[in-house]
């Protein structure tokens, strides 16, 4: 039983690890009144560029943790930029935050690709070896502990401190909030970049820790899990930091139910359809408190054309 | 203290400063140059070769007619969709679930024996159900989004993204369990369709099929009189821009988001049950391998490049099936180039998600001035 225990706290770290930091990041975005649409393009992109960071500073730095972690640190620091231009372009101009969220999107599937492409190319294929994050005992129980504490900095971020107040303001009534003077833009450029490293970090260690290489299109569609997490903890850390718990225990059983007669199709569609059961199940929970309903903004064009 | 602010104004006066066609020209010329640059990136392929394929596909009219009516049929599902803002990037599962609906018509419900029998005016009747069938079975796919939106409040762009890849699964699961076909040279996948069953070869043009030339037809005109003509369009443009007013009208726009959920995923199941009995004639297993053509989601732009304008829904299936088509060329003509690994899918990513994001910009400029303002 111990041993069973054991094994699924090690198989769980990454999973869990992975999907609370790019869900958090997902909920910290959403609150300042931008739809993530851009997360699954942004989550591959990420994935990709911790590859091939990892790669290119293995073969300068001759390998070795460091290289890794550098990656880590990088990736994080390049999409916290990239959805802070997401953030601003869908908040400066009065465009529809769907349309600039997909095709950010598809530029980031297609520059994953891309970028994933040109470090194997170029490291990968002549040998250069990465040394990616093992799963020894300690380094789960640490993941997770820094997990957490990632979560509760967010979270006191967002309800504790005036940056958080203008966050959650700027998502409920931008136009309120920047005629009491607050910079919408500025708030949520901040945001994106807060958002943005964190699920930069979430896709770099998809890459670099839970798959232990790359290949082209990985992390396709974890992006979206992702997002269905943060919709079903309702945007609040804590409870996103929770229902990824369920989520990733569910996640990493489910290849298991294959033993029991399931078809493949079944258990490779099975987190597909739990991602949409559990965003049906809590949206339709009614009467939640201020705290946890929808940014009352969320996906709306902010035109302040008026303040001119 | 110096203070920067970009100052955006609407423009009220009709000033037409670019045209639609001129702002359609700018992306697609962006979204090729990006894209060249990104496989120059990746395997340094000079301009030259590039450019040459890009002629040899233009120059090829015939081979684009075949990409065409099918964008063409899943851009008018998507362009009802967007004009009720039903963001329905989910046209690639309902066009798998048309397909599905197809297939079972002919091949395993009760009404397949008639096609053995040699009628041909029974064979028609079974065709038309299995269409009818598929279009349904895609409705029925769009539906279930639209129903979660409508009444439970949730996006429903990753729920029609999931359930693409959930539609992906089924279609695997049935060509790999129930449906595995007898006669497949040891291939997973189905049997073919019986003769009866497929459309009706154009004599002299190979690529075309009747009865997809009068659907796509069929489709266009249906949907634009439905938008500009009947008052449920109305409807659907007012939940479009405007839903406070659509409640405030007495309407129900959870109805009309339903409507337009069925609408749209019908007309893309439509499109998936006529290409499985025109052209592809059996399921192949890994379907989402690119073994649709990702035709659903190709069929964003065209619907994105016409947007809230039926009319341009031709020329922009025009354009989007020629580059979809260089697209396919410059993956067979990269294929010796690109180490193993290496799809080129990334490439048309690319090009979509570059023109939909300059053509998004550059109609906000048209439509307003951006000024910067610096203050001292």
């Amino acid at each position: 039983m111990r041993e069973l225990l054991e094994w699924f706290v090690q198989i769980l770290a990454p999973a869990y690890v992975v999907y609370t930091l790019a869900a958090t990041g997902s909920a910290v975005v959403e609150r300042c009144g931008v739809l993530n649409l851009a997360i699954d393009g942004l989550f591959v992109l990420s994935s990709s560029l911790a590859y091939t960071y990892a790669v290119l500073f293995s073969a300068l730095l001759q390998g070795g943790a460091p290289a890794t972690w550098l990656s880590l640190l990088l990736t994080a620091a390049t999409v916290a930029l990239l959805y802070s231009l997401y953030t601003t372009l869908s908040t400066v101009l009065p465009v529809s935050q769907g349309a600039i969220g997909l095709s950010f999107m598809f530029i980031g599937y297609g520059l994953g690709a891309v970028v994933g492409n040109i470090g194997r190319i170029a490291f990968g294929l002549r040998g250069v070896r990465v040394a990616y994050l093992g799963a020894g005992h300690g380094s789960a129980a640490s993941a997770y502990l820094s997990t957490i504490l990632a979560v509760t900095a967010v979270y006191l971020l967002l309800y504790k401190l005036k940056l958080g107040v203008m966050i959650r303001a700027v998502g409920e009534d931008p136009r309120l909030a920047s005629q009491v003077g607050v910079s919408v833009t500025g708030t949520r450029l901040l945001t994106g970049l807060l958002g943005g490293a964190l699920v930069g970090l979430g896709g770099a260690l998809f890459t670099l820790w839970r798959v232990g290489g790359w290949s082209q299109g990985q992390g396709l569609n974890h992006g979206w899990l992702a997002y269905a997490i943060s919709i079903a903890g309702w945007r609040h850390p804590p409870l996103v930091a929770l229902v990824s718990l369920f989520f990733s225990t569910a996640y990493v059983l489910l290849p298991h139910l294959q033993r029991l007669g399931l078809p493949i199709e079944a258990s490779t569609a099975a987190p597909y359809v739990t991602s949409i059961a559990i965003m049906v199940v809590v949206s339709s929970i009614r009467g939640r408190s201020r705290l946890l309903a929808d940014p009352k903004s969320l996906g709306r064009a902010f035109f302040r054309e008026e303040q001119v | 203290m110096v203070r920067v602010s970009l100052v955006v104004t609407k423009r009220y006066r009709e000033r037409m400063i670019t045209s639609t066609p001129a702002i359609l020209t700018v992306s697609l010329v962006l979204g090729l140059v990006v894209s060249y640059l990104a496989i120059w990136a990746t395997v340094g392929l000079e301009p030259a070769s590039f450019f040459a394929t890009f002629y040899q596909t233009l120059a090829s009219y015939s081979g684009l007619l075949e990409p065409f009516l099918f964008l063409t049929l899943l851009g008018a599902a998507i362009s009802v969709a967007f004009y009720g803002s039903y963001w329905n990037v989910g046209a690639e599962g309902q066009y798998v679930l048309g397909m599905l609906g197809a297939m079972y018509l002919v091949m395993f419900s009760p009404l397949s024996g008639t096609l053995l029998e040699g009628d041909r005016a029974s064979a028609a009747v079974v065709k038309l159900a299995a269409v009818i069938l598929g279009g349904l079975l895609g409705a029925l796919w769009s539906v279930i989004p639209g129903f979660f939106k409508a009444f439970v409040r949730v996006n429903e762009v990753p729920v029609l993204l999931l359930m693409n890849y959930v539609a992906y699964c089924l279609s695997d699961y049935l060509t790999g369990g129930p449906w595995k076909g007898r006669y497949t040279y040891g291939y997973i996948r189905t049997d073919m369709i019986p003769e009866a069953a497929r459309l009706t070869v154009v004599p002299g043009l190979e690529i075309l099929r009747y009865e997809v030339a009068v659907a796509a037809a069929a489709v266009l005109a249906g949907v634009y009189l439905v938008l500009e003509r009947t008052r449920l369009g109305l409807r659907i443009k007012v939940l479009g821009t405007n839903p406070v007013a659509l409640r405030s009208l007495g309407y129900d726009d959870r109805t009309v988001i339903l409507t337009v959920a069925a609408l749209s995923g019908f007309i893309a199941g439509l499109a998936g049950a006529l290409r499985l009995l025109g052209y592809d004639y059996r399921l192949p297993y890994n379907i989402g391998d690119g073994k649709t053509g990702f035709y659903g989601y190709t069929a964003i732009l065209v619907a994105w490049l016409s947007f809230r304008d039926v009319r341009l829904l031709v020329p922009s299936a025009v354009i989007v099936s020629a580059l979809n088509s260089f697209g396919y060329r410059m993956q067979l003509s990269l294929k010796g180039l690109l180490p193993p690994g290496v799809s080129a899918h990334a490439f048309s990513q690319i090009f979509i998600g570059i023109t939909l994001a300059v053509y998004t910009i550059a109609r906000v400029a048209r439509d307003h001035s951006v000024r910067l303002v610096i203050e001292r």
